[in-house]
């Protein structure tokens, strides 16, 4: 599953977002990882993080560290979103140092991620891009919409909440933050960028 | 997913929840359509009903793969893998399964928010199976097409209704473009989106082949990617 591949914004956008992917492979690297995996999150969350989560046991925000620690598994993807390039590449950079072993996927504009790669002296080894939505496009909501909705690759955030979330922005019911938060409940993988979300509610609001 | 309609207040809390709309409110309670619902769990675990009148039933087959393919902590037994594909490029480092000079896609049926019946998958396996391609075999849903030279999906669940199917498989990078034609054709039958995943190696010079490729054939790969570092072990080069 493409969790992150398919998130649309504009460059400026999503200029400082950028992703990590930790994925044990089964029966190949993932008996025995769960320390490995604790050292993973272990770099994530010291560098304070957008958003985390593991996608078997829950977000940051439905699970939290401790939760995650307690039901680690070989067999699991841990996300990080950071909105901060420069910090992203420091993390990446620990994560490299760590020696892990096991796959990383860095998330984000080309350039973005491969700089990444490039600051912690690693030579990426395979790239996805995504050829974008084909099909019948009238099924889809506004552009800005689809740019809050796309950040949950497994399409468990509804259109309809977003835009409650954004009418609750504009009403003051709720912070742009707190509407971020109600819709990253849902994305239980952790890979929702609250920031990001909370900016374009705003807009929508 | 089941509302208890005694229970229920219409109240409508849990209707903007729904990715898939299959909430209504129909006079003294909401209940759930569910020919539409895909079972993905996202009423039932926001939380949001004041007196949990929202249930998650015990599923039988076909209606169980609702769940598989929309709901991420189901997982698929035979890869252990969660969701509804592969690990694909994230962990191709160690297992190899996208080398130099070969495409990896996914077609990603119903993605973004509008879902899919097995149907409309049916109508794209079809199609690429006229063209000789290979399904991915640790793809849930190959383990569903009944016929891979023919791309027939098991008659029996064509109509369950997903939020996401991937059809994997990958080719040549000199087949890109009879791929891309078959897609092209395709995409104005569905009454669906598919998103498209484009995988690739980098050459030895570190230029990106697959990707002039796509833009040869006047395709416009995405700014936004996926990269697999390559610090899996041991490593596949």
């Amino acid at each position: 599953m493409t969790h992150s591949l398919h998130r649309m914004g504009s460059a400026e956008n999503l200029d400082q977002e950028i992703i990590f992917v930790l994925t044990p492979s089964r029966g190949i690297n993932s008996e025995g990882a769960e320390g490995k995996i604790k050292k993973f999150l272990d770099i994530i969350v010291s560098n304070g993080p957008v958003h985390y989560g593991d996608d078997r046991v829950g977000n940051q925000y439905t699970a939290g560290y401790d939760k995650i620690v307690e039901n680690l598994e070989g067999i699991t993807n841990i996300h990080a979103v950071f909105n901060d390039f420069e910090k992203a590449k420091k993390v990446f950079r620990e994560i490299v140092e760590a020696d892990l072993g096991l796959s990383v996927v860095v998330s984000g504009l080309f350039d973005r991620a491969r700089g990444c790669c490039e600051a912690a002296g690693v030579q990426y080894h395979s790239v996805e891009h995504s050829l974008g939505i084909w099909g019948n496009r009238k099924l889809l909501p506004d552009e800005r919409t689809l740019e809050v909705l796309t950040m949950c690759g497994h399409g468990l955030v509804s259109a309809n909440l977003i835009r409650a979330m954004a009418d609750d922005v504009r009403d003051k019911r709720k912070s742009a933050q707190e509407a971020a938060e109600e819709l990253a409940r849902h994305c239980l993988c952790g890979i929702f960028n609250t920031e990001r979300a909370a900016l374009l509610l705003k807009e929508l609001a | 997913m089941i509302i208890e309609t005694e229970i229920c207040t219409a109240c409508e809390s849990c209707v903007p929840y729904c990715p898939v709309e299959a909430i209504s409110v129909k006079d003294d309670h909401a209940e759930i359509d569910q020919d539409i619902c895909v079972e993905c769990g996202v009423c039932y675990r926001a939380s949001v009903c004041p007196v949990d009148a929202i249930t998650e039933p015990e599923l039988t087959w076909p209606r169980t793969l609702r769940s598989l393919f929309s709901n991420p902590i189901t997982v698929f037994e035979e890869t252990g893998v969660a969701g509804r594909g592969t690990d694909e490029v994230k962990t191709n480092d160690v297992t190899g399964r996208y080398r130099r000079g070969e495409v990896g896609f996914g077609i990603e049926m119903g993605r973004p928010g509008t879902g899919t019946t097995f149907r409309q998958v049916q109508q794209m396996t079809i199609a690429l199976a006229k063209i000789g391609v290979q399904f991915e075999r640790k793809n849930p849903l190959t383990t569903l097409i009944s016929d891979v030279k023919t791309g027939s999906i098991r008659e029996d669940i064509l109509d369950e209704r997903v939020l996401t199917a991937i059809i994997e498989f990958k080719v040549p990078i000199e087949r890109v473009g009879e791929v891309l034609e078959t897609l092209r054709k395709k995409e104005k039958a569905l009454d669906t989106v598919f998103s498209v995943d484009y995988i690739s190696r980098p050459g030895l010079d570190g230029g990106l082949p697959a990707v002039e490729q796509a833009k040869r054939l006047g395709y416009e790969p995405s700014r936004h990617v996926k990269i697999c570092a390559g610090v899996g072990r041991p490593k596949i080069d």
